[in-house]
């Protein structure tokens, strides 16, 4: 559905996208995610013709993307990182303006403005002013003005920055609501946990470039780690820290403010291993995690820094 | 495309500042001018203090200064006093002049004003109606009192007109080039609207950038919201001018509507024009729009009568061209003169402008992709 | 000095938008002022205009009225056709029109009719021609109902004597007006126009609420902050001033500089200068956002250069508008110039009464800086 080739867009010296190649199925939720400045609010923009790329091809529905190639514009509705509402509109003028750019028939897009807000969960506030809603609500009014009018794909840029738990649980529901009805979502972020959690494809960006791509499983097969174990409180002398880093499936470990973190491929029985040795030594410690690896942990052995900064 | 017309208007008249100050500021500035020069026909001139210095008896002369005096103009205030008196308070500027009463009466000023010109006017008159009863005793003497009944008899004896037939305020016409600058006042609205377009500028331009509504229609849109409202501000600064003012505008309503619905449309074209050049930053686009408007209202004579005379002689091109210029004088066929011709002339000029700039203002923003968002 | 440094850079960054303000606003002074001395109003020597006369008559009389203004102006003859009129009129070939109606005798002499005539509007110079037609109108009336034929009557019109003036040649006093007062008349508005627009532009900048709330916040004071921006913007001023002496001195050079009174002048216009920065700044942080800037800062340049006699000499304004525009303090800056021009140097009790005006001046600048004071205070309580 959507085809993204080679794609290349420099700000003078500084190269934001970095030859980009994406591909996007219909019916997915395909999740970007990635550090800030890796490029995702470049690439989008560019997808949608408002910004000027140095080379590459990008292809929407089979169709090339212009600026002028309405008939593509009709099939996309965008959800952008800063409100885009009009301060002097109420809720439902907003979202009835912003439908009215794609739906002209006056009944349908009454039907669709009523449904939209009813999916937001916007009822109580259809006469209320942007400036007199909360962080969450405006939101969500965000998102109900880019997809009232059911398009077939759906572009989300960060749309939960900055955004109370109760709206995000609310808007990543919604999400997938959307996609059960038949839309393709694109969801940037660079909140991991969110993307794990309903995205169905994942690429993973850093300095323009997409650097991993798959399912969440594909994804964590990727990595060598397997397990993480921290145990807190804990007391090592030289020796059993090198005891430790011989055991079986151990290869990385760091100790430091009485704190032991250990990495371990994927095998059973890791954290038996190790507090059996713990045992064995009379050590006493403090409490113990045991961890399946997350996207962060990808990330950070692709490109050794941390996803979240 | 109603549906964008409705909510564009929506969107500017809820928001006070785009409606108030568009409306209230020429409306000020008509009452300010309404002040500065309402009266100033009714040469409101401060009585002339001068000096009465007997050299050598002359009664005529004294009994002429009286009637000057009492009479209902209050014109000059007469104050006998000695020859060095009189020169110190001239030299102090506690009088302006110094009236010698001799056989042949003399008068000493001490600057070029109003004031001293009153008083020469005041011995010019003297010594032609001495003059002319001279002539009248050598050639005519019988006739001597039917001539001082006539002489004292003054009337109004020219009297200003328009040529159309009605009587004009020569001061109109700073009121004509202030419904251009009213016109033209327009461009900031138009500036403001097509800014929500601009994608690079806000997160809500882009979104309406990406709609599959055709830019034209946007932009179109935009404009008429805008110029109706530019529009009605200028119709409230007319119908100020003329009911509530009671100035020179009581030529045909329905002309001086027309050819201000081109200026407004100019105005606001303009705005929209200036606002889309997207290269230059905000202030810089500010500033050309008040350079431009204020330089055209100040060609076409807003605050100096004259302008457009001095333009007319070394560069009448310009106002030819100079939509403030065209807009007064337009006012001016319509108030004062009956010219249909040159109205027509100017409206069509008007109307080819703001098309051109229309259409300039799509294509810049028409596929616009930006370098940077 | 962040405060300070910060200003300046959002000045230098829209600098292109200030050279911009500065040329228009500066070529529109030089023009008015250039104008402004050619239409000198009071002049004595009664200059030559253009009179077109359309003549329906075509009488003895309609003649005779015509060679007699022939001798003061230059007189054309154009045809009575409305339009033919109008376009004498609009292309300034002619200033002044003449309507001889028919039967002029009958009408004007007779019945005492008003003769009509039509005006460039808004000259000066046209006043002096109804007063010279006038004069010939009513001696031709008097010279008739003294029983004077009409060609007597005319002939003993052509006539007029003219007036013995004798000039004071005082040393205290100018005779001519001095060119450079016309430039100086027109100072105010070149101030507050570039002043009010550029620094309402910059401080809307420092509106923006986050930035506000930020500066509050900081660990300067609201006074050194204030007092900061007022020295950033003085720098503006400072320049703007500079280069409008310059101004004067470029284009009236030796005149000016060897003039006695040049400091007089000079610290009216650095007091001006004072008023219209003072004001400004109050104004940009009042205003909220652009078009409001725009409305107030046209009202304030405009307007009260309007109210205060910078366009209309103060001469020939209505003085009860003057009396109230004694509150606007460009009225003092206006009042000290005009009484500048008329002296070469002072005596004594006028020099007493400009320093008065001077004061005043200073005080509207004290009061606008205390309100600028006030008002941030005031805003960061609320």
């Amino acid at each position: 559905m959507i085809h993204i080739e080679n794609l290349v867009k420099r700000y003078g010296d500084l190269v934001a996208l970095n030859h980009l190649n994406l591909d996007i199925k219909e019916g997915e939720i395909f999740g970007l995610l990635g550090p800030n400045g890796s490029g995702k609010t470049t690439a989008i923009n560019c997808l949608l013709s408002l910004l000027k790329y140095d080379k590459g091809d990008i292809e929407i529905f089979g169709q090339k993307m212009t600026p002028d190639n309405y008939e593509v514009k009709q099939q996309i509705g965008i959800v952008l990182q800063n409100v885009a509402v009009f301060d002097e509109l109420t809720v439902y003028e907003n979202i009835d303006y912003f439908c009215g750019l794609y739906i002209h028939d006056k009944n349908r897009r009454r039907e669709l403005v009523e449904e939209a807000i009813r999916f937001v969960g916007l009822e109580d506030y259809r006469k209320t002013r942007p400036q007199k809603l909360s962080g969450g609500l405006l939101r969500r009014l965000n998102i109900a003005c880019g997809i009232a009018h059911k398009p077939r794909l759906i572009i989300l840029d960060e749309p939960t920055v900055a955004v109370d738990p109760q709206s995000r649980n609310k808007i990543l529901e919604g999400i997938q609501e959307l996609n059960r009805q038949g839309s393709t979502i694109i969801y940037t972020s660079h909140y991991m946990e969110e993307v794990e959690q309903i995205c169905t494809r994942i690429a993973i960006m850093d300095h323009g470039r997409v650097i991993a791509s798959g399912t969440t499983e594909e994804l964590k097969k990727m990595i060598k780690t397997g397990e993480t174990i921290t145990v807190e409180a804990l007391l090592l002398t030289e020796k059993q820290l090198q005891d430790i880093r011989n055991l079986p499936h151990v290869f990385d470990v760091h100790y430091e403010d009485q704190i032991l973190t250990l990495r371990c491929t994927g095998a059973q029985h890791n954290l038996i291993r190790i507090l059996n040795y713990l045992q064995s030594q009379n050590l006493t410690f403090g409490r113990v995690f045991s961890e399946l690896p997350t996207l962060n942990d990808v990330f950070l052995e692709i490109t050794g820094k941390q996803l979240r900064d | 495309m109603l549906h964008l017309i409705k909510y564009n208007l929506l969107v500017k008249l809820r928001n006070f500042n785009m409606v108030f100050w568009p409306l209230v500021f020429p409306l000020i500035m008509a009452t300010f001018f309404f002040f500065a020069f309402g009266n100033l026909n009714d040469a409101d001139f401060e009585t002339v203090q001068v000096a009465l210095v007997k050299e050598s008896a002359n009664p005529v002369f004294v009994f002429f200064l009286d009637q000057v005096q009492s009479g209902d103009s209050e014109l000059i205030a007469l104050h006998e006093m000695s020859e060095k008196d009189a020169l110190d308070a001239l030299s102090q500027k506690k009088i302006s002049g110094i009236y010698y009463e001799q056989a042949i009466p003399d008068l000493t000023l001490n600057g070029q004003g109003i004031p001293e010109s009153i008083l020469q006017s005041v011995l010019e008159s003297y010594e032609n109606n001495l003059h002319t009863l001279q002539t009248i005793l050598k050639k005519h003497p019988s006739g001597l009192l039917s001539a001082l009944r006539q002489m004292s008899d003054t009337k109004e004896l020219v009297r200003e007109v328009s040529l159309g037939g009605k009587t004009i305020d020569g001061n109109s016409q700073f009121f004509y080039a202030l419904v251009a600058m009213g016109c033209l006042y327009g461009c900031f609205i138009g500036f403001g609207s097509v800014i929500t377009l601009q994608a690079n500028l806000t997160a809500l331009a882009a979104r309406r950038c990406i709609t599959p509504t055709h830019k034209l229609k946007l932009i179109l849109s935009e404009q008429i919201a805008s110029f109706l409202l530019g529009y009605a501000d200028v119709i409230v600064l007319l119908l100020y001018l003329r009911n509530i003012l009671n100035l020179d505008f009581q030529g045909q309503f329905g002309k001086m509507l027309i050819i201000s619905l081109f200026g407004s449309l100019i105005g606001v074209s303009m705005g929209l024009f200036i606002g889309s050049l997207s290269r230059l930053n905000e202030g810089i686009k500010i500033g050309i729009m008040l350079a431009i408007s204020m330089s055209c209202c100040f060609l076409s004579g807003l605050m100096n009568g004259s302008m457009k005379d001095t333009v007319e002689k070394h560069a009448p091109i310009i106002n030819r061209f100079n939509p403030a210029a065209l807009i007064s004088d337009a006012l001016y066929c319509i108030n004062v003169y009956d010219d249909a011709s040159r109205y027509y002339r100017n409206l069509i000029t008007l109307i080819v402008m703001s098309a051109a700039l229309v259409l300039a203002s799509f294509l810049l923003i028409r596929r616009e992709r930006y370098d940077s968002i | 000095m962040t405060v300070f440094k910060g200003y300046l850079k959002i000045l230098k960054k829209n600098l292109g938008m200030l050279l911009i303000y500065l040329v228009i606003f500066f070529a529109i002074a030089i023009a008015l002022q250039a104008s402004a001395r050619k239409e000198h109003l009071g002049t004595f020597e009664k200059t030559r205009i253009n009179v077109a006369v359309a003549d329906r008559d075509q009488s003895e009389l309609s003649r005779g009225l015509i060679r007699y203004l022939s001798t003061i102006h230059n007189v054309s003859e154009i045809s009575s056709e409305p339009s033919v009129m109008q376009e004498e009129l609009f292309y300034r070939n002619t200033s002044y029109i003449v309507q001889i109606p028919e039967n002029f005798y009958q009408t004007c002499i007779e019945e005492e009719e008003p003769l009509s005539v039509t005006k460039v509007p808004g000259s000066y110079t046209s006043f002096y021609v109804d007063q010279q037609i006038s004069t010939w109108i009513n001696s031709i009336r008097t010279y008739t109902a003294a029983g004077f034929s009409l060609k007597e009557a005319m002939d003993a019109s052509m006539e007029l004597p003219a007036s013995e003036v004798t000039m004071y040649k005082g040393t205290e006093n100018n005779l001519e007006t001095p060119p450079y007062i016309y430039y100086f008349r027109y100072v105010p508005y070149l101030f507050l126009a570039v002043l009010s627009y550029s620094m309402g532009y910059v401080l809307l900048a420092f509106q923006k609420e986050d930035i506000l709330k930020r500066m509050r916040a900081s660990a300067v004071s609201l006074r050194r902050q204030n007092m900061e921006g007022l020295l950033a913007m003085f720098m503006l001023g400072a320049v703007l001033w500079l280069i409008s002496v310059a101004g004067v001195c470029v284009l009236f050079g030796k005149e000016f500089l060897t003039s006695p009174l040049i400091g007089y002048y000079i610290l009216n216009t650095a007091l001006m200068l004072g008023i219209a920065l003072s004001l400004s700044y109050l104004v940009g942080i009042f205003v909220k956002n652009s078009n409001m800037l725009n409305g107030i800062s046209n009202l304030l340049s405009l307007g009260m250069c309007f109210l205060c006699g910078a366009f209309v000499p103060m001469s020939i304004m209505n003085k009860s508008v003057l009396k109230i525009a004694q509150f606007l303090p460009v009225y003092w800056y206006e009042s000290i110039n005009e009484t500048l021009a008329q002296y070469k140097t002072l005596p004594v009790p006028v020099a007493e009464e400009i320093w008065k005006s001077m004061g005043i001046e200073a005080m509207f600048i004290a009061a606008f800086v205390f309100m600028i004071l006030a008002i941030s205070k005031y805003k960061q309580q609320g």
